[in-house]
């Protein structure tokens, strides 16, 4: 007479513990692979544009539309990964289980994903385990869709969100074609800024040749008498028709514009003809509207086949 | 000499020249003391020493940035190029008139202070070359060919020295470079701070000398930047200023003949104000060129896609789900009338949204979902099917079926799930149903122990039938337990089950053999019945059953 733990027995418990092991252990060996995957699912990367904007109508040329992430959406795009290799009961248990637990995980794996694409981050494990990384639990995250000659002109284009002055974290700012980029901000911004790239500090001119001029610049760079509203002078050109800059009667203007650097030197002529990038605010009301309920009032289509994955899985349900 | 603190970071501080204590030369050295003793003299020291510097060719790693960047193509038709030169003092090591023989034209009243010092040898020139280059790049030539005889005669190169060099039209030349004034100006140095990546301060000391081009580039063309040296080239420094482009009066037919120039000069006289002559047409029948030793060139694109600022003023502006005009038709909600065809054939019509919104969302508490079909949704008000979210299911499912790698990860996170559940099970079955042999050994080291008997192809984790593994484990079975202790099969048998009758007596049991106890072989050899107890186990055991390791891997059945 021998003990036997027989297969039903196993099973049963198998059932009635559908977590088989704690949620910590099993979130706790979810390899990194898997963590970052889910995270770059999160932000959308990967996404085919048609999904993301179904009709081209909706982004015509030379516009911005700016949006709320539906984390539902992108819940689903996790839930569907997962889904890869569920072929018993026991992977379906596994996942009904550790879904939640991996969905909060992935909330906070969002932040690096950024730096991975720029490839900031050379090990995942040890960037997500430092200890000086601030935990990101979910947040609403928003952002914007540019299709405009500004994305292929200019690569390498800064884009900054702030809410109440304080800078948003960027969490994704990438071309998806050579016209169109997407960018994901953490938060609600009440204000978007596109800023021409830095190539260093930059030297030049405003307008179109001939018809060129600079700003007049206090001896700190910055534009007088105000910067909504600065002085300008014309840029004198050489005789020639080669486009270049007279210099020399550019900076006697300069010397007899009041209020202005004093032009003593090359230092000041510098100064005089910076060309700081340009930048381009939006501004918004910055206060979200409350979140609307989920999906268009809707019901479950086969409430039946629901009931029954539930019965399966003999998990409770949220 | 201390260095100016760094600036802060977004900062930067411009300095109008910086001269070296010591420019580039031959020094002599010449120490004499001396000695206030009678008779006592010490012969006078001469040492020599040469300070070298860039002059006929610049390393690569001087440049520390250029802008436009090289080789690139973009809207720079408000810019004026500039190099930036690792080397802060670069610029005015040299100077373009060593003898000292230009002066600056007097300040006009109310007009800037002239600069001073010695003009730097360093000058940016912009060239067209779009349709038929402005300039000629000439590499690799003997510095004396490419100075004309007097700068030679000042200069004294060295005769093998070699350099690159441009040729360009003489008239153009004027056009473009400079005049000893300009040349001042449109260079100076800068101080940024170390850790700012905007002005790519990159490994630097946080100093640079920054030469400016004062010709802009014009939309639609290809340019080349060339950084040239004019070291002693008085022969093309003007030092007064071509004039201004408005102040021109131009003379002469455009082309052909000046033959009466001279009377239209006149005739052209205004009352007041600039007068110049543009001597373009003389040039035109001779086409003189100038060639100038070449330190660095880069080229870069002009495109006129309109400026960044143009571009971004007349965006169209507004959340997504705005449509300009009647189509497409768009809910309140945001969602796609779509055409779709049915799993059964039929053609549908579905509401479809993407993730991005026009208004804030809740998060869907109500999964995790497994199929797409559990987030199929009929829309109550239109009676039509809403596919957004089982949409998304498919997408992510799709994109990880698309990933060799995440599909084998899953599948190593899940078995590593089972693997741990399964010993979780283990550990409970020996605690619940084994209590006996918890009195020998620890838990974690009977369940180590069975599962290191088991690493191998045979074990299956994911198999559900892991109750009979459990239950073939050695340490678990009725006839190995009776073997290693002795037992009668039903004794062992009934201790294994938790029988009754077979714990009532008392259990022989062997030495112990715990860790902690360190044996002694004296002891050992002494425990003359343990000894024979396991000679008589071994006798019994096929010999076959146990392995290398020592470790019983017979009686599965």
């Amino acid at each position: 007479m021998t003990f036997r733990v027989t297969e039903q027995q196993i099973l049963t418990g198998r059932l009635h513990a559908s977590a088989q092991v704690p949620d910590a252990d099993s979130l706790a060996t979810l390899p990194p692979y898997i963590d970052a995957f889910l995270a770059h699912l999160r932000l959308l990367v990967g996404v085919p544009f048609h999904n993301l904007v179904p009709d081209a109508r909706l982004l015509p040329a030379e516009s911005i539309r700016f949006f709320y992430l539906d984390r539902s959406w992108t819940d689903r795009l996790v839930d569907g990964a997962i889904a890869v290799g569920q072929i018993g009961t026991r992977e379906l248990a596994h996942a009904q289980a550790h879904l939640p637990g991996v969905q909060k995980l992935v909330d906070d794996s969002e932040s690096l994903v950024r730096d991975l694409q720029r490839r900031r981050i050379t090990d995942y494990v040890q960037a997500k385990t430092a200890p000086g990384r601030p935990r990101v639990v979910a947040d609403a995250v928003t952002g914007f869709l540019l299709r405009s000659g500004l994305v292929s002109g200019w690569p390498h284009m800064e884009v900054r969100a702030f809410r109440a002055r304080a800078p948003l974290t960027l969490l994704r700012l990438e071309r998806l074609s050579p016209g169109v980029m997407i960018a994901l901000f953490r938060g609600v911004p009440d204000r978007v800024e596109l800023e021409e790239p830095h190539h260093g500090v930059q030297f030049g001119v405003d307008g179109d040749s001939p018809a060129y001029r600079v700003f007049l610049r206090s001896n700190t760079g910055e534009q007088v008498p105000s910067r909504e509203h600065p002085g300008t002078r014309d840029v004198p050109l050489r005789a020639g028709g080669k486009n270049v800059v007279h210099v020399s009667a550019l900076r006697d203007r300069l010397h007899r514009a009041a209020g202005t650097i004093r032009q003593t030197g090359p230092a000041a002529f510098a100064i005089s003809v910076l060309n700081p990038p340009f930048q381009q605010p939006f501004q918004g009301a910055g206060a979200a509207p409350p979140p609307v309920k989920v999906s268009v009032a809707g019901r479950v289509l086969d409430d039946a086949l629901f009931t029954r994955l539930r019965l399966t899985i003999g998990g409770s349900h949220g | 000499m201390t260095e100016p603190a760094a600036p802060a970071r977004g900062h930067m501080v411009l300095y109008d020249r910086m001269d070296l204590p010591l420019p580039p030369g031959d020094y002599q050295v010449h120490v004499e003391t001396t000695v206030a003793l009678a008779g006592a003299t010490l012969p006078p020291i001469d040492r020599h020493l040469r300070i070298e510097g860039p002059r006929f060719r610049l390393a690569p790693t001087e440049v520390a940035g250029v802008f436009p960047p090289r080789n690139a193509r973009g809207p720079f038709t408000d810019a004026m190029p500039h190099v930036a030169l690792g080397r802060r003092t670069l610029p005015w090591e040299r100077t373009a008139d060593p003898a000292g023989t230009l002066r600056l034209p007097d300040p006009l009243p109310g007009g800037p202070p002239p600069p001073t010092g010695a003009p730097p040898w360093l000058a940016l020139l912009l060239f067209d070359e779009t349709e038929a280059p402005e300039v000629t790049v000439l590499p690799n030539r003997k510095v004396v060919d490419v100075l004309p005889a007097a700068v030679r005669a000042r200069l004294a190169p060295p005769g093998d020295a070699t350099c690159d060099a441009i040729e360009v039209d003489s008239q153009l030349l004027r056009q473009l470079l400079p005049s000893l004034e300009e040349l001042h100006l449109l260079a100076h140095v800068r101080q940024v701070n170390i850790e700012d990546r905007e002005l790519s301060a990159g490994d630097s000391d946080g100093w640079f000398a920054v030469v400016v081009c004062a010709r802009v580039p014009l939309p639609d063309r290809k340019y080349r930047a060339c950084l040239v040296s004019l070291e002693g080239r008085t022969d093309l420094i003007q030092v007064t200023p071509p004039p201004v482009a408005s102040d021109v009066i131009v003379v002469g037919p455009p082309h052909g003949a000046v033959i009466g120039a001279a009377e239209r000069l006149v005739a052209a006289l205004p009352a007041a104000g600039t007068l110049a002559v543009d001597f373009t047409p003389i040039e035109r029948i001779f086409r003189f060129t100038s060639q100038l030793i070449l330190l660095h060139s880069w080229t870069f694109e002009c495109t006129g896609t309109g400026t960044f600022q143009a571009l971004a003023e007349h965006l169209d502006v507004g959340m997504i789900g705005d449509v300009r005009g009647d189509w497409p038709k768009i809910t309140d909600t945001g969602h796609l009338a779509m055409p779709l065809r049915s799993r059964a054939g039929s053609e549908e019509t579905v509401w479809y949204r993407g993730p991005l919104v026009a208004v804030p969302i809740s998060r869907d508490t109500r999964g995790p979902y497994h199929s797409a079909d559990q987030a199929r949704r009929i829309s109550l008000d239109t009676g039509l099917e809403d596919i957004s979210y089982a949409a998304a299911f498919e997408v992510g499912r799709l994109l990880a079926a698309a990933d060799a790698r995440l599909a084998q990860e899953l599948m190593r996170w899940r078995r590593g799930d089972y693997r741990r559940s399964f010993e979780a099970r283990l550990r409970a079955v020996i605690r619940d149903r084994f209590p006996v042999l918890l009195e020998r050994f620890r838990l974690a080291d009977l369940t180590a122990d069975l599962l290191g008997r088991w690493q191998g192809p045979r074990v299956r984790y994911i198999d559900p039938a892991e109750g009979r593994l459990i239950d073939r484990a050695p340490g678990l079975d009725a006839a190995n337990l009776a073997v290693a202790w002795g037992l009668s099969a039903e004794r062992a048998a009934g201790v294994l089950s938790i029988d009754a009758a077979a714990l009532a007596g008392t259990l022989e049991r062997p030495a112990d053999t715990r860790p902690g106890v360190p044996p002694t072989i004296d002891g050992v050899a002494r425990d003359a019945a343990a000894l024979g107890r396991l000679a008589g186990a071994r006798e019994r055991l096929a010999p076959s059953a146990i392995d290398e390791r020592g470790f019983y891997t017979g009686g599965l059945r």
